[in-house]
């Protein structure tokens, strides 16, 4: 089917915007009057705070106020959508180094730094865990021994209060089948751990947010993908009403997920209820590194295989270690839990997950959202098998891969995607590559399964407006982080309404000029706001063709509106002309609503299954480790592709994060301290990184519920990076270690080889 | 006993004379986007390594993150916002980020357009590689490159075509 | 923000040397000072800029002598007709440096008088047995490049001195080159190795905290394995001892290597 807009790789809306500078992100935002907030941050892992010195940080000229946790009786200090364990400034304790102990708010920025280096903290040391294994020791010193409450309004399965006494913030267990059976009658049980590694999302613009408190109103820019979430937690925070608290995104820069929930937004509004003036909070990178990170995590699993290679069983034991507060990481665990087995039939099958608190900064959600933590040692541990079982890859994934329309959980939506189809295009892709290297440099490839329960919950609405000038005005919840969702919804609206991409306009996300969004998470926004948008525009033909009717005096059955206009049986009139005549003014609107909920083509969960198909093939230099990318390869399996340019970008910008999560980067402890919070000890990858061939693909099949049978990627693309490039690691060197690690750096690549004798 | 000092900085940005009254202590960045108003000019990493905040001094792409304002006293500073006509038509390394899809969050986009432009000016017919190469130094977390190095590339093709 | 501090820029050398004697801090690019006092590392109460001076600019053959103006950009000498043509090894650690923003900002004279471990400037110059003029009211000294550098961001150079040149001799100069390791932002590897009359001088640096130099009368002399043994490399994110030493190790050999090819 041929459309006009839709499955056209149409330049981005947003496009002129940015090239030329006048795009405006929260960061780029100022208002009269406005005061800085510095943080001041503790220097201990864990400690209770004796005092804290501040008379000679106010009296530094320009300095206004210093706030710290003693100073917030005024307003609900602990926030956390989940478990309300955060509180916005430390109060009695600090958990971690880094945490937010003081802010001083001050005119400028130079006179807030020089008083925030005046203040004093006395502290009392309290032994602190880091790693796993120190935080689930029995007796082990507790980061966190308070009751909390549950988050507001979200209904995780998970009580606070169930794990009392330990360092579990949250537990997750699947099971079916009789696995322990099953392994014991298996052909071969091939077992395998993987550590996946503390990483950081590196968004280009940092965690900022600039507050305007007044009382009965409180107005928030913030570089947010859920400003909706936002507003619910700072309502809740300062006891207002929802429709008192405005949150708006404008462009973020950079999200990733790591600018999910909230973050910054209680520091500056606490700062201007303090001040009664606006007050921004600008992290730098540092700081935001100190803000958030992804979970790291420690998975075992025992895979039981039958002689021709087909799964038995799976049992997996996965810890994360989630940092000194919660944030969205029990739902991570959740989803983890779901995805970690791989997109494979497994008769007997049984998970168990625990979250764990440390004193390290706090985890929360990075693209994937705990996919890639267990794909590393699942998918390396099928290919592991492969080898001992002499099974090719490719063929030993064809046995075991989820049919079309088959289970991948019970109760869930059935799997909407042809997986052999698409590792079939994904493994040609790989192959199709015959090369020499020379004699010390090892050459082999590594590819690698995902499917996630993605989408979260189907909740969103969208107006789209058309006025006196025929145009439209599309406003929904998305935020534009850079994923193309402004643009990929005017093309929906456009397509709809059967206008030119040009004359429709996109209205950036606020809680109070826009409808409700639930997040921009989840890879779900093509999908559920796409058919919010598709129903919004159908609603807004609807009442011109009403508008017309009436003023043609017609029945509405006898009236059509396609292409710009109206037409009745001898007469038509454009979309403005429409409007106009209803209103008898040249002004005016017809206006269309349209929402979804879990009902119809959404009811099921998860809206639809993300798919990761992703594969690599390195070179590796044997003699000092040092490994290139020869080739990439991804398949994004999305139904259809609304803008084939951007979700190949996208995807392309996935795989590039988990290369470097796979190859370079890893934020270090050195007991309680992060010892690389900044770009230079944190390496990400550059453009010399970049693989030597890229072979970027679209499998469209029409398959998803959203519009013209599209389903959510962006994510998908990421999660098999790290089993993949461990995969052709342990081929290219012919070592396959059962206890894995990433990233794999030149120094592992290097001891990897040595170690096998090579 | 140190003092702040402040003085007047005579320059011209994107071919205009200003005047600023900065501090020595303020950095171009700053003077740029919060004096001036040009916040097409994105700090990130705040350490020379990221390239958000490249501008031109004289031609020369540097880290306005770490360049003391005051140090463009009599000089040509040119940013993001000086690249299109007067008349608002985009320049062609602008335009062909547009069509190549060489942006997605466009955070890094204003410091890699300066960098480009400079890499032209100093490479008219660079190699796949002599673009990679002084790149390097521009980091793009959303894109994986590959993109923006089409964009230049078939700038560069364009350019030299438009000469023979 | 950095501190408050005061700033001045001299018309001529004698202003910039009394400003020194002074008290005062000299700068011309400033990428890794400003950097430095960006994180709060250094706070000079004032800088003395020095991009105004043309005594410390300028690119010159002085018989076989090559002198270099100390506040010269790396990316202007990198593309010097002369640094090509005599010292191309020298314009390939040039071209390595950092990325074109720092190429164009910073200078020889600023990368030598930093002394971070991690350049790629430095073991050229202990290569290449350059010699380092600094000027003060006293008078005027020289140095050479393999004893100017005592510890990591420690030179032999008084406060109230200033790097003018650096000369470099072209005669006898048979074979050269530089070649880098780096797997993060900063080099992990710089090796360069020079033959010049009848002695191979051999440089290692990045890996240690100061450069380490080898020289031998012939190049089968050379023993990979004991001057990995030699260095005391840092331990970071790029390694550890033992890796970087087997790096060394497998960097030498692959250079000696090449130098034996080339000969």
């Amino acid at each position: 089917m041929s459309r006009s807009v839709v499955g056209h790789s149409v330049p981005r809306v947003d496009g002129w915007a940015k090239v030329t500078g006048a795009a405006k992100y929260a960061i780029d935002m100022a208002r009269p009057g406005m005061l800085h907030g510095i943080v001041v941050r503790s220097d201990r892992a864990y400690a209770v705070i004796d005092s804290i010195e501040r008379s000679d940080a106010r009296s530094v000229p320009g300095v206004v106020t210093v706030v710290t946790g003693d100073d917030l009786s005024g307003v609900d200090p602990y926030y956390g959508h989940i478990i309300r364990d955060h509180p916005v400034l430390a109060i009695n304790k600090v958990r971690f180094m880094g945490e937010p102990v003081a802010l001083v708010v001050a005119v400028s920025r130079a006179a807030g730094e020089a008083a925030a280096r005046l203040i004093r903290v006395d502290y009392s040391d309290l032994p602190a865990v880091i790693e796993l294994d120190e935080a689930l020791v029995e007796n082990a010193a507790l980061v966190h021994d308070s009751r909390y409450r549950r988050g507001s309004g979200v209904a995780w399965e998970t009580n606070p209060d169930d794990h009392l006494g330990t360092n579990i913030a949250h537990e997750a267990h699947l099971e079916w089948g009789d696995v322990d059976a099953a392994l014991g009658d298996a052909s071969v049980v091939v077992s395998t751990t993987g550590h996946f590694p503390m990483l950081y999302a590196y968004a280009m613009e940092p965690y900022n947010a600039l507050a305007d408190y007044q009382p009965g109103r409180l107005h928030v820019i913030s570089s947010t993908q859920h400003p909706f979430m936002v507003r619910a937690e700072l309502a809740r925070i300062f006891r207002m009403s929802h429709g008192a608290v405005h949150v708006e995104a404008p462009f973020v820069g950079g999200g990733y997920g790591s600018k999910s929930w909230t973050k910054v937004e209680p520091l500056a509004a606490v700062g201007s209820y303090l001040t009664g003036r606006p007050v921004k909070v600008a992290l730098s990178v540092e700081e935001a590194m100190l803000t958030t990170r992804a979970d790291s995590a420690s998975v075992t699993v025992h895979s039981g295989f039958d002689t021709d290679g087909r799964f038995v069983a799976r049992d997996l034991v996965i810890d994360f270690n989630t940092g000194a507060y919660a944030d969205s990481s029990p739902s991570i665990l959740d989803k983890s839990v779901h995805r970690a087995f791989g997109p494979y039939s497994i008769p007997n099958l049984r998970i168990h997950a625990r979250l764990v608190y440390t004193n390290t900064v706090p985890a929360s959600s990075y693209r994937g959202f705990g996919a890639p933590q267990g794909n590393l040692a699942c998918e390396y541990n099928l290919d592991r098998a492969a080898h001992m079982l002499g099974i090719d890859a490719r063929e030993i994934r064809r046995r075991n891969l989820i049919p079309p329309g088959g289970q991948v959980l019970p109760g869930k939506r059935p799997l909407d995607a042809d997986l052999v189809a698409d590792l079939d295009m994904l493994v040609d892709a790989l192959e199709d590559d015959e090369v020499d290297p020379p004699a010390n440099v090892a050459r082999a490839i590594g590819f690698g399964c995902s499917t996630s329960d993605a989408g979260t919950f189907p909740a969103s609405t969208a107006i789209i407006r058309i006025g006196p000038e025929g145009a439209a005005l599309v406003s929904t919840g998305a935020v534009e982080m850079g994923q193309g969702s402004s643009t990929v919804l005017s093309q929906i609206a456009a397509e709809e309404l059967g206008l030119p991409l040009n004359e429709v306009a996109f209205v950036q996300a606020s809680t109070v000029v826009g409808p409700f969004e639930r997040a921009t998470n989840g890879s779900r926004t093509t999908t559920l706001v796409g058919l919010a948008v598709q129903r919004a525009a159908r609603a807004a033909l609807d009442e011109l063709r009403r508008m017309a009717a009436e003023a043609w005096s017609v029945s509405l059955d006898d009236v059509k509106a396609a292409h710009g206009r109206v037409f009745a049986a001898d007469r038509s009139a454009s979309y403005g002309e429409v409007v106009t005549a209803w209103f008898g003014i040249d002004g005016g609107e017809a206006i269309g609503i349209g929402m979804v909920r879990p009902e119809g083509e959404t009811k099921a969960m998860p809206p639809f299954w993300e798919i990761g198909m992703v594969g690599v093939a390195l070179e590796i230099d044997r003699d000092t480790g040092t490994t290139r990318v020869a080739r990439l390869a991804t398949v994004g399996d999305v139904g259809c592709a609304i803008n084939p340019a951007t979700m190949e970008g996208q995807d392309l910008g996935a795989a590039t994060q988990g290369l470097g999560g796979a190859l370079f980067e890893q934020l270090i402890y050195d007991g309680g301290q992060l010892t690389n919070p900044n770009l230079v000890d944190y390496r990400v990858p550059r453009t010399t990184d970049m693989p030597r061939s890229i072979i970027t693909q679209l499998a469209e099949r029409g398959d998803g519920i959203g519009p013209y049978g599209a389903k959510g990627g962006g994510e998908g693309s990421l999660n098999p990076v790290g089993g993949a490039v461990m995969s052709a690691v342990a081929r290219a060197l012919g070592t396959w270690p059962e206890e894995v690690q990433l990233p794999l750096t030149p120094e592992r690549i290097w001891r990897l080889a040595k170690d096998r004798g090579r | 006993m140190t003092f702040a000092d402040a003085r007047n900085l005579d320059f011209t940005v994107n071919g205009r004379a200003a005047r600023v009254h900065v501090s020595t202590q303020a950095m171009l960045a700053d003077v740029l986007r919060e004096d001036i108003g040009l916040t097409g000019t994105k700090v990130s990493c705040d350490m020379q390594v990221c390239g958000a905040c490249t501008v031109l001094v004289d031609g020369h792409p540097v880290s306005s993150c770490t360049f003391l304002a005051v140090d463009a006293a009599g000089c040509d500073v040119e940013t993001v916002e000086g690249l299109a006509e007067a008349d608002g038509s985009l320049s062609d390394l602008q335009q062909a980020f547009i069509d190549h899809f060489a942006l997605q969050c466009g955070f890094c986009t204003p410091g890699f357009l300066m960098m480009a432009s400079a890499l032209l000016a100093e490479h008219p017919d660079p190699s796949e590689e002599d673009v990679q190469h002084y790149l390097e130094g521009n980091i793009c977390r959303c894109s994986g490159y590959r993109p923006i190095i089409e964009a230049i590339l078939a700038v560069a093709g364009q350019r030299n075509r438009n000469v023979t | 923000m950095i501190q408050p501090l005061r700033h001045t820029r001299p018309a001529d050398l004698g202003e910039a040397l009394a400003a020194l004697t002074e008290g005062g801090t000299p700068y011309v690019g400033g990428t890794e000072l400003v950097a430095a006092m960006k994180l709060g590392l250094l706070a000079p109460e004032h800088l003395v800029d020095l991009k105004g001076l043309p005594e410390l600019r300028g690119i010159e053959l002085e018989g076989p002598l090559l002198h270099i103006g100390a506040a010269t950009p790396h990316a202007v000498a990198e593309r010097d007709q002369l640094v090509r043509a005599t010292l191309p090894a020298l314009s390939t650690a040039l071209r390595s440096i950092g990325n074109p923003r720092v190429r164009w900002q910073g200078t020889l004279g600023g990368n030598l008088c930093f002394a971070e471990p991690r350049s790629d400037l430095i073991p050229v110059l202990v290569a290449l047995d350059a010699w380092l003029s600094l000027r003060s009211v006293r008078g005027e000294r020289t140095v050479r490049a393999g004893d100017f550098v005592t510890d990591a961001f420690v030179v032999d150079r008084r406060d109230d001195e200033l790097l003018v040149r650096i000369s470099i001799d072209t005669d006898g100069l048979r074979y050269q080159r530089y070649t880098r390791v780096q797997h993060v932002e900063r080099p992990t590897i710089g090796l360069a190795i020079v033959h010049r009359h009848d002695e191979w001088r051999l440089c290692l640096g990045s890996v240690g905290y100061v450069p380490h130099l080898t020289t031998a009368g012939a190049l089968d002399a050379l023993d990979p394995v004991a001057i990995a043994d030699a260095i005391e490399p840092i331990e970071d994110a790029a390694g550890s001892a033992e890796y970087k030493r087997h790096l060394v190790q497998v960097l030498v050999s692959r250079a000696l290597a090449e130098a034996g090819a080339a000969a």
